[in-house]
């Protein structure tokens, strides 16, 4: 039996509710996942010693770097993170008397909201719970979208590799996080610049940090809520931009810039075709009632035109007619005089 | 309409900021970003309310007229005052009325020179426009304003036997002219302000009347005096050949040799304040006394009024960021290299035992009139106390069980040794760091540094360190402890500088395992 009008709309009313409800869930914030952690590079008590770059490449199975500690003239350039080697450190500021000189540590950032992950169209990419971004090769195509994407230069490509190149980037020592050990630069760092923590705790020994020597820090914490943050935070002793960092980021998420504006792309692929064939549709039939109307005033036309044609013959056979009988009316007014003549 | 009217002009713009752009990347390839102009060149630029000129800036080289003109003299271009006192100011005056006619007077006064020098054949400046009106990039001068410190006053004291009113005047209101009144002298800067104000001249006027008139009087009459060129003042190597007296005598203008700072209502003990031994130390009376030869209190109110600007007597004195407070002093002077090893690390305000070095004083209520002298008496430093395997180490092994490299040897004796001299040879430091225990406390930060109250050895470092950081509490693990204090003082003091060779890279202090197991 085919429900009743009253059953539908109770129906209805209950589905309404709970898309309602449903709504309400989505409208809550989501600060990310909570307890997880994050690193604390403090760059002022960084020495430039690169023992963070030994370690990595240690832990990660990659040949160490040639230049040995101490070797100042790898600062002369500044390099970025490669296949060879996840983090490096610069330095952005020479030693000048008692001013020692300035060096940031740079890695994959591993944002709470990745681009790397918004671009990837495989979903090579997941933000896990303890704050790593991990990657997988498997699914991996090679696009490398993501190493365009990072807004911090932190990922690499394999181009060496020609038969399973990957991407590669700091793993935040994901394996090291999950057996409760610290990320190996963290436990090399000589001076404890690189602190391993729970982000949350992080953010408030930085901010501890900032206001026992406000004339050591600059006031910002990079990363806290840059791009909506990263599980790396940084601590400076000069302006961001003298130390490589981009200044004044918004909060808003990276991958909202793009995401509201291609989450479009479903509704017009399903809509476009029947939207314009409607057009197609509608302008094609424009046209034809366009013809029609077009044909039916040409006939009208062509009819009045019979008409008044026929019209015209008409009067020009009448006026011919009374031409005609006035010819004949003025020959016989004529007539009789010559009459009379032939009769005389 | 209007839409499709506006896309062309938008076309035309953007092709025309990317065609500048390409054009200001090529040129730039080629010249420096900024320049750097000799001291003594002066910029001739319109007044802003003219908009923007037609042609860039003139960088105008006064030395090089000086010596062209010096048979003439300055005031072939600048006035002689009534007095027949040579001033900074234009013979002629500038004609400010419009862009037009300022453009003219200088076009008049330089070209009209140089032109009329070339006609008599005689070494002359251009008459073209591109050769004053240089286009480049933009530049920065090596101009910087001269400090008239106490060596440099005294100096001109002794040459002026003692003649105050040859500089120091005020006005008087009633006679309207410039008077000299014995021991109210002040510094210039408390009457000349940043800009002229009718016959009360901006400071930079007033200097150039006072001071440069003066030296190329002296100069003319063949008399000893200061310098007359630009760069003699305003160069910082030329400043640096000016002599500097290393011992200057006091200047006399009744003011007290110590004093109280207090107020009726405090409550903590008063300050007995060393004015004489302050005079000494401090570059010049406007160190502290920033605007009039007054006490704090005149204007920094306990409520701070406006006409302290706001600023409270207790901030006026305890801003740990303001150099002309006491507290913000004596913590720049900590940050000298010598102190900065351990002050560096310290936070802001710095220790707990600071507040009765300064606080030494009775209770403000029934306090003597005067300070009694042993309240300034100097403070020698504690003696060290016998070195002891416990209690005062001569080397502690420094080891945190790595692998990498071996243990280090610290010389605990030979540093605390020379920081020891180093704050002995300082009225300040020695003051400051009355007992052992407060010194100790530049490396064993957190232990008890109550003078008295202290346990005859710290805590060593391993006792709050541990083996693993504690990030909620901030606490760094003892390997990153170590590092950071041997490091951060290093770093701070800039050994180099001191002539001290600074351990360098790992092996500086550590030896490599992997090599002694090679050996």
């Amino acid at each position: 039996m085919s429900p009743s009008r009253r059953d539908f709309i109770k129906g209805v009313a209950a589905g309404g509710l709970a898309a309602g409800v449903a709504r309400a869930g989505a409208n809550k914030r989501f600060d990310g996942y909570p307890g997880r952690y994050g690193l604390l590079h403090d760059s002022t008590l960084c020495v430039g010693c690169r023992s963070c770059e030994f370690a990595c490449n240690e832990v990660n199975d990659l040949p160490p770097p040639t230049a040995p500690i101490g070797d100042q003239k790898i600062f002369d350039k500044p390099r970025g993170p490669t296949d060879k080697r996840y983090t490096v450190v610069n330095r952005y500021r020479e030693a000048q008397g008692n001013k020692p000189a300035v060096y940031r540590k740079h890695q994959c950032m591993h944002c709470n909201e990745p681009c790397c992950a918004s671009v990837c169209f495989v979903n090579a990419f997941t933000k896990t719970p303890e704050g790593p971004v991990l990657y997988d090769p498997n699914v991996c195509v090679g696009c490398r979208y993501c190493v365009f994407a990072c807004p911090y230069y932190a990922l690499a490509y394999e181009y060496d590799d020609p038969a399973t190149p990957r991407v590669v980037r700091c793993t935040m020592c994901y394996p090291l996080i999950k057996k409760g050990r610290n990320p190996a630069c963290a436990d090399a760092c000589p001076t404890g610049a690189v602190l391993f923590g729970k982000r949350k705790e992080l953010i408030k020994v930085a901010r501890e940090r900032i206001r026992k020597h406000p004339e050591r820090y600059v006031d910002y914490v990079f990363g806290e809520h840059d791009y909506a943050g990263t599980s790396w935070l940084t601590l400076v002793g000069l302006p961001l931009e003298q130390v490589g960092l981009p200044a004044e980021l918004p909060y808003e998420p990276l991958p909202n810039l793009t995401t509201h504006f291609l989450s479009l792309a479903p509704i017009v692929a399903a809509i476009f075709p029947g939207l314009l064939a409607g057009f197609y549709a509608f302008s094609k039939r424009r046209e034809a009632v366009s013809e029609q109307k077009h044909r039916t005033q040409l006939d009208g036309e062509r009819a009045r035109a019979l008409a008044e044609l026929e019209q015209k013959l008409l009067e020009a056979a009448r006026l011919a007619e009374r031409d005609k009988q006035r010819a004949v009316a003025r020959a016989q007014r004529l007539a009789p005089p010559a009459e009379k003549k032939e009769d005389s | 309409m209007s839409f499709t009217k506006c896309i062309p002009k938008q076309l035309t713009s953007c092709s025309l900021a990317c065609l500048l752009a390409l054009v200001s990347a090529c040129g730039s390839e080629q010249q420096p970003a900024v320049r750097t102009t000799e001291a003594d060149q002066i910029t001739i630029d319109g007044p802003a309310v003219f908009g923007p000129a037609q042609r860039p800036q003139v960088d105008f080289p006064h030395a090089k007229h000086v010596k062209q003109l010096k048979e003439q003299g300055c005031k072939e271009c600048h006035l002689i005052d009534e007095k027949g006192k040579q001033t900074p100011k234009l013979k002629h005056p500038v004609d400010f009325s419009a862009p037009q006619a300022y453009g003219n007077y200088f076009h008049g006064l330089c070209i009209g020179c140089h032109q009329e020098r070339l006609d008599k054949n005689e070494k002359a400046g251009p008459v073209d426009c591109g050769a004053c009106h240089r286009r480049g990039p933009p530049t920065t001068s090596l101009r910087s304003e001269i400090h008239f410190d106490n060596s440099l006053h005294y100096r001109h004291l002794k040459e002026l036997d003692k003649k105050c009113e040859k500089c120091h005047h005020t006005y008087d209101e009633k006679l309207k002219k410039l008077v000299y009144k014995k021991e109210t002298e002040s510094a210039c800067s408390d009457c000349h302000k940043d800009v002229d104000q009718g016959k009360n001249l901006s400071w930079k006027n007033a200097a150039h009347t006072d001071c440069a008139g003066c030296h190329v009087q002296r100069q003319d009459n063949k008399q000893k005096g200061g310098p007359v060129a630009c760069v003699g003042c305003h160069d910082e190597r030329e400043r640096a050949k000016i002599k500097k007296l290393d011992k200057v005598p006091r200047l006399e203008r009744k003011q007290p040799n110590q004093a109280w700072i207090h107020t009726k209502t405090a409550t903590l003990n008063i300050v007995p304040f060393d004015h004489a031994a302050h005079e000494t130390k401090a570059r010049f009376c406007t160190a502290c006394h920033h605007d009039g030869m007054k006490r704090c209190g005149e204007c920094h109110t306990l409520q701070g009024e406006r006409k302290g600007a706001g600023v409270t007597l207790e901030q006026a004195q305890h801003a740990s960021g303001s150099s002309l407070a006491c507290v913000g002093c004596h913590r720049q002077e900590s940050l000298k290299p010598e102190c900065s090893g351990c002050h560096e690390q310290m936070p802001v305000p710095p220790g707990r035992h600071g507040c009765v070095v300064c606080h030494a004083g009775p209770l403000a209520k029934g306090a003597p009139k005067q300070p009694s002298p042993e309240l300034f008496a100097e403070v020698k430093p504690q003696a060290l106390p016998e070195t002891n395997k416990d209690s005062f180490p001569d080397k502690i092994k420094l080891d945190t069980g790595g692998k990498k490299y071996k243990p280090t040897e610290f010389p605990h004796l030979k540093i605390v040794k020379k920081l020891y001299a180093l704050a002995g040879k300082s009225k300040l430091a020695a003051r400051f760091h009355g007992g052992t225990e407060v010194f100790c406390a530049g490396c064993h930060h957190h232990s008890p540094s109550t003078p008295g109250a202290s346990p005859k050895r710290p805590p060593s470092c391993a006792s709050c360190h541990g083996a693993k950081s504690k990030p909620g509490q901030d606490l760094p693990d003892l390997k990153s402890a170590y590092h950071r204090q041997c490091i951060g003082c290093h770093q701070a003091m800039g050994l180099e500088t001191m002539g001290v060779k600074k351990p360098f890279g790992c092996t500086g202090c550590h030896k490599e395992e992997d090599k002694e197991v090679a050996k």
